[in-house]
């Protein structure tokens, strides 16, 4: 299906950006009226992936996370990507519980979060080059895309 | 974020609002570990009514505090959980180790600081 509308955003690694991302991913998905609940979990889902970015791909050090977002007929795509060190292992990485930073009380229920609240996740990394989250979520009852 | 504190006896209440994340979660945790490095302090209640946003680095910080908590003897329960909550927290499978109220009194009752 088309592409009705979508915008790119980029931004420093900072945890102050969290809910900067998530006023902009809301703002952005109201154009198709989804209900609260789906505005929460989106907004949910995307506040783990920026916050994966910041303390995961970028550590301690600082770099650039990136938002795009697409609008279909039916559906909002979000990816959120960095290019910090990447993830080795992704299957492990996206079992509920796993963390590889306990230390900092990290829970590793992220990734389990991003999939629960949304409908598809897609994780492409590689190690030194970064890490890229795609996430679909279908709006139920979408406004007429006429009016978009 | 806002954060209060009382204590009642051996029990601390914390309520919290505004938009609990990665971000305001190290405020959160300070706040909380300054007062109970009181010893006396066993319990704690977090009031959560005031929450309206919460992402997995919530349960890092509930969970930290049940850990240091629970070391003590103590118990940790939440009051005023909504739907979105809810099911986080139970995808995470906190409420095996946390106790839930739905009324401030109710859990303040159960601690003992009454
Ligand atoms: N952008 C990323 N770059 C590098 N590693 C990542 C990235 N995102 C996730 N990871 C790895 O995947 C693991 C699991 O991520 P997940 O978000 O599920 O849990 P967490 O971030 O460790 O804990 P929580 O999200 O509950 O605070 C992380 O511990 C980290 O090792
Ligand atoms: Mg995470």
């Amino acid at each position: 299906m088309e592409k009705i509308n979508e915008m790119h955003i980029k931004f420093l690694s900072k945890s102050s950006n969290e809910s900067f991302a998530r006023v902009i991913i809301a703002a952005f998905a109201s154009q198709m009226d989804p209900t609260l609940e789906e505005i929460t979990d989106i907004k949910t889902a995307v506040s783990e992936a920026v916050t994966n970015a910041i303390i995961h791909g970028y550590e301690d050090g600082i770099g650039y996370v990136e938002m795009s977002a697409y609008i279909y007929p039916d559906k909002l795509v979000v990816e959120v990507s960095d290019k910090g060190k990447g993830i080795e292992d992704i299957e492990k990485a996206c079992q509920p519980l796993y963390t590889s930073k306990p230390e900092l009380e990290r829970s590793g229920m992220g990734f389990t979060v991003m999939e629960t609240f949304m409908d598809q996740l897609e994780v492409i990394s590689g190690i030194n080059q970064g890490t890229k989250v795609k996430m679909t979520k279908y709006i139920k009852n979408p406004r007429g895309k006429t009016e978009l | 974020m806002e954060i209060k504190g009382r204590k009642k006896k051996n029990t601390l209440m914390v309520s919290l609002k505004g938009e609990l994340d990665h971000h305001t979660a190290n405020q959160v945790r300070q706040y909380i570990d300054g007062i109970l490095e009181d010893p006396t302090i066993k319990n704690i209640v977090m009031d959560i009514q005031g929450l309206n946003f919460m992402d997995s680095s919530g349960i890092g910080v509930i969970l930290g505090r049940y850990k240091i908590i629970s070391k003590r003897g103590g118990k940790l329960g939440v009051v005023n959980i909504n739907a979105h909550i809810d099911r986080i927290f139970q995808m995470s499978g906190i409420y095996k180790l946390i106790k839930v109220y739905d009324q401030l009194d109710q859990a303040l009752n159960d601690m003992g600081g009454y």
